[in-house]
């Protein structure tokens, strides 16, 4: 059963995560944001996007989450093939199936 | 005169300013039925990890209906996993919901970034595009080639909202039975996803180094602070530093 403390838990949990989309964009969306601002905004898509995926690839869990920069890594080999997908072809379901299938072929037939 | 014209052209692409057309400020079905087809893969990944949510919410002993009030109410995948846990383990409230409010502050840099492109939407509409503002829809929304709607980043969204929805209800019932090879592959669907969506948003240099200086600083703040601050850290100055660069080689009369 849903008991109240559980509902209260989670509307304070949506309540907070909610003000972390919506409060940012309405209190700043009707300021004029200055040049060097609105430079800043440009890049922060490419670099928040790379931040959250760079440690799965660098520092994969299944290697006990420590560094690792060789070929031995076979998430970093199939992030490497599938952003030379990326660049080439633009279909973004493509781009998926290569980095699938390099991870279950490097995961399943290659023995690290 | 022509240099001058074409630095200005330049200028204007450089900054995140858009112009939107009343097409892209209104919400359209097509645009939402775009969002959906191109957001299969995305969803898919979303619901491995919905399914996981699942069944860890099971082991913890809750229902579907926890699960549908949860998944609904906070719509946010890591701040669930972490929640979880410590709803079960009776942990005061308090500090769940500050928990939750620190791991979901990356979420905040992702909305200042989308104040270029709904700067002329109505605060309700606002309102409603934000609720389902997840990384997976920012990264769907922001990697779009073409022009950006906001019915593509409603059905984005709403995209999301399906798939966790459906598969942490469906994880509550089926148990442990997801076979862990076939899961790699689909854990590595995200990754792949946002390789794709970061490659479509690499179109100069400046971003390119911004991007890889990210990457760099990323590995090294998660080592040095704990949670998720490293996303933000990393973004923050990595974006400071790409804007630096970008304004010093203006400077030098490139």
């Amino acid at each position: 059963m849903v008991d109240s403390k559980y509902l209260l838990i989670i509307i304070g949990m949506g309540i907070v995560t909610y003000s972390t989309r919506f409060l940012p964009v309405y209190i700043f969306k009707d300021h004029r944001l200055n040049r060097t601002i609105l430079k800043w905004m440009r890049f922060v898509p490419v670099t928040i996007l790379s931040a959250i995926i760079a440690p799965d690839i660098f520092m994969p869990e299944a290697g006990g989450g420590t560094l690792d920069i060789s070929l031995r890594n076979p998430y970093l080999i199939a992030a490497s093939l599938t952003m030379l997908a990326a660049l080439k072809i633009k279909n973004l379901i493509g781009v998926i199936l290569v980095g699938m299938i390099s991870i279950l072929i490097l995961k399943n037939f290659v023995i690290f | 005169m022509l240099m001058e014209d074409d630095n200005k052209t330049r200028d204007r692409s450089k900054t995140a300013e858009t112009r939107k057309t009343d097409s892209s400020n209104g919400i359209f079905l097509k645009d939402i039925i775009l969002a959906l087809k191109e957001g299969v893969a995305l969803g898919v990944s979303v619901g491995i990890y919905g399914l996981v949510l699942g069944v860890l919410g099971r082991q913890l002993g809750l229902t579907w209906l926890h699960m549908l009030l949860m998944s609904t109410i906070v719509l946010a995948g890591s701040a669930q996993f972490v929640a979880l846990p410590m709803i079960a383990a009776n942990i005061n409230p308090i500090v769940i919901i500050l928990t939750t409010f620190i791991v979901n502050l990356r979420h905040a840099l992702m909305s200042i970034s989308l104040i270029p492109y709904l700067k002329d939407t109505s605060n309700k509409t606002v309102a409603l595009l934000t609720y389902a503002l997840t990384d997976e829809s920012y990264a769907q929304y922001m990697g779009k080639t073409g022009e950006k709607t906001n019915g593509y980043l409603l059905g984005a969204g709403l995209n999301v909202w399906l798939y966790w929805n459906v598969t942490t209800i469906l994880g509550i019932f089926i148990g442990g039975m997801i076979d862990d090879p076939i899961k790699y592959g689909f854990d590595f669907a995200f990754i792949a996803a946002f390789i794709g969506l970061i490659a479509n948003q690499l179109q100069d240099r400046f971003l390119v180094i911004a991007a890889i200086i990210s990457v760099i600083l990323s590995l090294i703040f998660s080592y040095l602070v704990p949670g998720k601050w490293y996303i933000i850290i990393a973004s923050v100055l990595a974006s400071i530093i790409g804007t630096i660069i970008e304004i010093r080689s203006e400077n030098n009369g490139r």
